[in-house]
């Protein structure tokens, strides 16, 4: 009775909401497609570890009592073994691995084996971690139309389909302010509404998080687990950090996500093409955040929030690049940022038509 | 060497000995610290997910302690420096018992730190050299330094002093001092440092604040005085320690100024944000009032505020003071009042309402409560442990026998 | 000794003062408020990419818009001929609008009658604002200047010139390549159905929430 207590009850958020997806195709033909909630099923590295051991070790006790004295137990045993004890080995090194910024090349693309090795040896899939580092002369920015967004909130589906976040604990990087028309009040705002949008007599705003030039989160790292890359992005080394949750306090936009629990993606949603700083797998304990998706990002796409907005609301790109569409919008809209006052310097800037 | 050896085994047995109470005592404890390591094995399992705290308040019930305990620690700089520098001689009997506390605040800190992060496993990445550290930067680095080294220094000029009288000789003022010394700056450090881990924060207008420092040091001065004089009491009532009226005395005049200066602090902050309450008020309106029906923390401000107002006023009276009753009811009251205050009154509020706006309450949960009270337990064992060890030293009842 | 201790805190202070400032580097941004004055001045105006690594843009089913503004970039968009269903249209309407509005028996239904024009007022604009009755393989100008179907956004240009500036610019409009060059951006028809432009409301993708504890 003692243990209940122990593990929090959760009111489940009305899970058979139906999960639409609207395209941007043609008005006419504003297409939605239901979506069964799919079966969450444990995942991460931890999960998958601990399922695959309770297969084998009830697969052993079965075949142990059967055919006992049997060659093929031994067999059996011996692969999965070694299996183990490949896994123990990845993980020891792992666990000693260096910070990110600090790596080669070399020991760079050891991790990511590593990584790729653990998760088919825990999976049987391949999954494809770059460390593709910054483009030369790119520096990144966004800018959000108010006008636009009709808060349909396509963009968050997207991001957390393409991150790889925590379906257990539906995290979620974006969050959708619904606002009243004639003020810009954060502390009215509905962040929790679900209804016919847009609704009448009202705007939307979406924040994550901003990439500063200035961030605070940075600076107040312990052990310098989160930095700013060149082209702006700032990213979290998910290996180093220790989980200590100063970079939450020191954020003045909310725009990072703690792992309270291991997070659980079922194997069949997660995305396979993935960057080390951006939408690998996540462990528990440790902090993660929105990051300009840098796995498309840096390979010339846009983040899946851009390309799923089906409004065109928001503008991703190069703000070192006179010829951008997001310097044009910088240089010709009526554009602000939110609490400029703190020094921060956002990369995320809002505008209106 | 051998000596040590000898030092560390008649150590052990004073250590060991005791009359029933204190075994009952001693039972107690570790009953509460296997109950602690039992809940931070389920947290260790689950995930920070069993705590109360969430991404809105993502810090609670840990960090507060860590927070209020700093300043016990700290606080023990106010037994050093009148003794050892000003010559005052009234306190010497208090300094290792202060310092005896400083440690134990120190090592309760350090593992309320630990149990708060996600990944304690991989917290030597933060040993400098071996990890990553970022220093100067993150104020948290500073915090690590400055913590560590004060216990490094609280550890070892007791152990000296201690060793020295062991063998029956006087600790040589020349190696002890310089070490005095830099343990009273460095006490003022700590807390400082503590103080600004928050204050450094624009996102949370509630610590950013120029008078957290001051306010800090102004609290713990009260609180973690308040709590020697109590266990001073206790020691001279219970054991053949001389503790003279006066050390208590001295004691308490050192609470009072403190809770003082506390108490104009607390109204000089409370003036600011009601006066012309601006939208950074609004983690003290939730504070005080509670903001959109929202209130969990409200009765335990006032109760805090009237614990603090009735302790400083008995205090403020001589008569009073002077009564060991009077003082120590006053000290009682005093201490729970700045726990509650630098503690939950002053983590909790600066997340809610949180970066846009939303208000999310905190309530620790089960597990968080347990592995608290097991890390209290084990603060109060390890001091237990050391005073008892150190006493009978100090009364000249274990010497080394040659 | 006091002076000492007092000195000894104030050199303290000073070494948490020295040691707090501002990371380096951040001179360049930090100066409050114009990173926008600054972005001016350091952007580069060859860019070299390394564009090898972009493979984001498929350029097959794309064409280059008309270049409607002096100085205005001209950029890709999706060609709306290849997304056409039933095109060439003069496949159905080989005869003349009269002819085919004779031709018709009583009750039947008109070609296109599941299409409400909910696009201005009838006094504004009617069918023949934009397609042209004598060529229905086209759309045409206000004034009778053909348009072909795939640079429709010169046609929504006519009356929406604000929009059209911001689109051109890239304020409005979606960018559908990526943010690297090439350009490639929605067209008005991409996401405006024409004939019933404004977007219709609906229930969001999904609740606005997360696990608030």
């Amino acid at each position: 009775m003692l243990f209940d207590l122990f593990f929090k009850t959760r009111k489940p958020v009305e899970e058979d909401l139906p999960q639409t997806e609207g395209g941007c195709g043609s008005g006419s033909c504003g297409c939605k497609k239901k979506k069964e909630p799919a079966p969450v099923e444990p995942d991460g590295y931890d999960m998958k570890m601990g399922k695959t051991m309770n297969r084998r070790a009830a697969f052993r006790q079965l075949t142990a009592g059967l055919l006992a004295g049997a060659g093929m137990v031994q067999s059996c045993s011996i692969t999965a073994d070694k299996e183990k004890r490949e896994e123990g080995q990845l993980k020891w090194e792992e666990y000693f691995k260096k910070n990110y910024r600090l790596m080669s090349d070399e020991e760079k693309s050891k991790t990511v084996e590593r990584l790729e090795r653990l998760y088919e040896i825990n999976t049987g899939k391949t999954i494809n971690v770059s460390t593709n580092g910054a483009v030369e002369n790119v520096l990144y920015g966004y800018a959000f139309n108010i006008s636009k967004c009709q808060g349909y909130m396509d963009c968050v589906n997207a991001c957390v389909k393409e991150n790889n976040q925590d379906r257990s604990s539906q995290m979620q990087y974006i969050r959708i302010h619904e606002m009243e028309n004639g003020q810009l009040n954060f502390d009215d705002a509905d962040d929790n509404y679900f209804h016919e949008v847009p609704a009448e007599g009202h705007f939307y705003l979406g924040t994550q998080c901003y990439h500063c030039e200035n961030p605070p989160c940075v600076k107040v790292c312990p052990v310098g687990a989160t930095w700013k890359e060149d082209d702006g992005i700032v990213v979290v080394d998910y290996d180093w950090c220790i989980g200590c949750r100063y970079c939450q306090a020191a954020c003045p936009y909310d725009g990072r996500r703690f792992n309270w629990q291991t997070p659980e993606v079922p194997e069949e949603e997660v995305n396979h093409t993935q960057h080390y700083l951006g939408n690998r797998l996540r462990k528990k304990g440790v902090m993660e955040k929105c990051t300009f998706c840098i796995q498309r990002s840096r390979s010339g796409k846009n983040p899946a929030c851009v390309e799923a907005c089906p409004t065109g609301a928001r503008i991703f790109g190069n703000i070192l690049d006179p010829n951008s569409e997001i310097r044009w919008v910088l240089e010709n809209k009526k554009v602000f940022r939110l609490k400029e006052d703190l020094g921060t310097e956002p990369k995320f800037w809002y505008y209106m038509d | 060497m051998q000596v040590f050896v000898q030092f560390i085994k008649d150590g052990f047995q004073s250590a060991t000995k005791g009359n029933f109470t204190y075994h009952v005592w001693m039972g107690t404890l570790t009953a509460l610290m296997l109950l602690g390591a039992f809940a931070f094995y389920i947290q260790l399992r689950d995930g920070l997910i069993v705590t109360g705290m969430s991404d809105k308040v993502s810090w609670g019930l840990y960090i507060s302690n860590f927070t209020f305990l700093v300043g016990v620690a700290a606080a023990a700089v106010m037994l050093v420096l009148p003794t050892y520098i000003l010559k005052d001689i009234n306190l010497k009997q208090a300094v290792l018992i202060g310092e005896g506390l400083a440690v134990a605040a120190l090592i309760m800190c350090l593992a309320f730190v630990t149990v708060d992060l996600g990944g304690p496993a991989r917290a030597w990445h933060l040993i400098p050299k071996l990890g990553y550290f970022n220093w100067p930067n993150s104020m948290l680095a500073w915090d690590v330094i400055v913590l560590n080294g004060y216990l490094f220094i609280n550890v070892t000029i007791p152990l000296y002093i201690l060793f020295y009288h062991y063998q029956g000789k006087e600790p040589n003022k020349n190696i002890y001092l310089p070490g005095v010394l830099i343990s009273v700056f460095w006490a003022v450090g700590i807390h400082m440092v503590t103080a600004f881990l928050y204050a450094g924060l624009p996102a949370r207008p509630f610590w950013n604040s120029s008078l957290l420092g001051p306010r800090f040091l102004a609290s713990a001065f009260s609180a973690g005085p308040a709590l020697i004089i109590l266990i001073l009491s206790f020691i001279r009532r219970y054991t053949d320690y001389r503790i003279p009226n006066t050390t208590l005395r001295k004691l308490a005049l050192v609470t009072t100024v403190a809770a003082q200066i506390n108490l104009i602090m607390l109204i000089s902050e409370l003036f600011k944000e009601f006066y012309s309450p601006t939208h950074h008020s609004q983690s003290a309106v939730y504070l005080f009032f509670g903001l959109h029906g929202k209130s969990g923390l409200v009765p335990w401000i006032w109760s805090a505020i009237s614990l603090n107002v009735i302790a400083t006023g008995i205090l403020t009276f001589h008569t009073l003071r002077n009564q060991f009753r009077w003082l120590a009811l006053a000290c009682g009251l005093l201490f729970v009042a700045i726990w509650i205050e630098k503690g939950m009154g002053l983590i909790v509020p600066g997340f809610i309402p949180g970066s846009w706006g939303d208000i999310v309450e905190y309530t620790p949960s089960l597990v968080e409560i347990l592995v608290t009270i097991g890390i209290w337990a084990m603060g109060a064992f390890i001091f237990t442990l050391l005073v008892k060890v150190a006493i009978p030293i100090e009364l000249g009842k274990v010497r080394y026998q040659r | 000794m006091k002076q000492l201790a007092v000195l000894g805190i104030l050199a303290l202070l000073m070494v948490l003062g020295v040691t707090c400032t501002p990371e380096h580097g951040e001179e360049e941004h930090s100066d409050s408020h114009h990173l926008l004055e600054q972005l001016k001045q350091i952007s580069v105006d060859s860019l070299n990419y390394d564009f090898s690594r972009f493979d984001h843009v498929d350029k097959e089913k794309l064409v280059q818009i008309h270049q409607l503004m002096e100085g205005a970039e001209q950029f890709l968009i999706p060609d709306r001929l290849a997304e056409m269903k039933s095109y060439p249209c003069s496949n159905c309407h080989s005869k003349s609008l009269e002819a085919l509005q004779a031709g018709k028996e009583p009750g039947e239904k008109k070609s296109h009658w599941d299409i409400e024009v909910v696009h201005a007022k009838t006094a504004t604009m009617q069918c023949a604002t934009c397609h042209d009755v004598n060529d229905f393989n086209q759309l045409h100008s206000l004034t009778g200047a053909p348009i072909e179907f795939r640079h429709s956004y010169e046609l929504c240009g006519q009356c929406h010139s604000t929009q059209i500036k911001d689109w051109l610019g890239g304020a409005h409009g979606k960018q559908v390549g990526g943010w690297a060059p090439p350009r490639v951006s929605q067209t008005c028809v991409g996401c405006h159905n024409p004939h019933k432009p404004a977007f219709e409301k609906r229930l969001p993708a999904r609740l606005n929430t997360e696990w608030l504890k």
